[in-house]
């Protein structure tokens, strides 16, 4: 399982559209995972500033992590694999 | 305990699924949503009584040319449907709630114009402004308290607080065995769990031996 990121532009977006679509992502994330392909959307952080969202996912490919926005109909720029530094590991 | 949200939206990608859709479209979330709520298949909301039966008989009727067409093991939500959880979200904000709840979703469809509420429409005489004023006091007290997750009250005490208990409403049952409250109301209909009724009343009551004869051993060799 890796850890990907989510990289969306979404100018213009509100805070309430933003949790319409992190409802699709945690439904469509639960229905892969039946289905056999285990996601799961981690957190995501929206950036006033860039008007960018920073969504994380855990998930066993980058095809799983595509598919899983592209079920819940959210548009996304770019998808990087990432990897997890936790203070308390260090 | 999953939500009521979240089983409603899995009710309706089940319901794409089994008609072979590709999409999640508007009309699958809104038999999704209505699903979570009805009991018997009917689901009382306001002045309206809505039969599902007939609601889910004519949208699969509506939707058979769709069949084959699409792969079964994945679907999308369409746009539209989309737009719905948006404007839901909208919805909630304006409640000034911090989950967007199955009310939310379901006074998102007052503005639709998918071929189940244009049913709904048509044969209730239901009309946007109608069904925001009826879903403005519709809020059923077990099943709101769930999906807020609201503090404790008689009817979602925690299962340590239940313990004691000799009697138990439908709804406390449900958080006792930490299932569903639609599955101790289909284990009631369908014979499997003995229920009272309060001399009278609509009010149902079940023994707690009743529910502890639920539970048997599992043995590792059953399939």
């Amino acid at each position: 399982m890796g850890c990907y990121v989510v990289i969306r532009n979404l100018p213009g977006i509100t805070p309430e559209a933003l949790a319409g679509a992190g409802l699709r992502a945690k439904s469509c994330a639960a229905e892969m995972t039946e289905e056999g392909t285990p996601v799961q959307w981690l957190r995501s952080y929206f950036i006033p500033e860039t008007e960018q969202t920073h969504c994380y996912f855990e998930a066993p490919s980058f095809d799983a992590v595509k598919e899983v926005n592209e079920r819940a109909n959210i548009p996304f720029s770019k998808i990087h694999e990432a990897q997890e530094l936790l203070p308390d590991a260090l | 305990m999953e939500d009521l949200v979240s089983t409603a939206i899995r009710s309706a990608i089940k319901h794409a699924k089994r008609r072979k859709k590709a999409e999640v479209t508007r009309d699958d979330l809104l038999i999704g949503l209505l699903q979570t709520v009805a009991r018997f298949e009917i689901v009382q909301i306001g002045e309206f009584t809505i039969d599902l039966e007939e609601l889910e008989e004519a949208h699969t009727e509506a939707s058979r040319d769709d069949a084959g067409r699409a792969d079964k093991q994945k679907v999308a939500y369409s746009p539209k449907a989309s737009a719905v959880f948006d404007r839901a979200a909208r919805m909630a904000k304006r409640d000034n709630s911090s989950k967007i709840g199955i009310v939310h979703l379901l006074v998102a469809f007052a503005s639709e114009d998918n071929m189940v509420f244009a049913r709904l429409k048509e044969k209730y005489g239901i009309s946007g402004v109608k069904w925001r004023s009826a879903l403005s006091t519709w809020q059923p007290a077990s099943l709101g308290m769930i999906e807020t997750g609201a503090k404790v009250s008689s009817a979602t005490r925690s299962a340590k607080e239940l313990s004691d208990k000799e009697f138990f409403t439908p709804d406390e049952a449900a958080v006792f065995l930490d299932v569903h409250p639609q599955t101790i109301r289909g284990y009631i209909r369908t014979g499997k769990l003995a229920a009272l009724r309060l001399a009278g009343e609509r009010a149902l009551r079940i023994k707690r031996n009743d529910l502890l004869a639920l539970l048997e051993p599992y043995r590792p060799e059953e399939r």
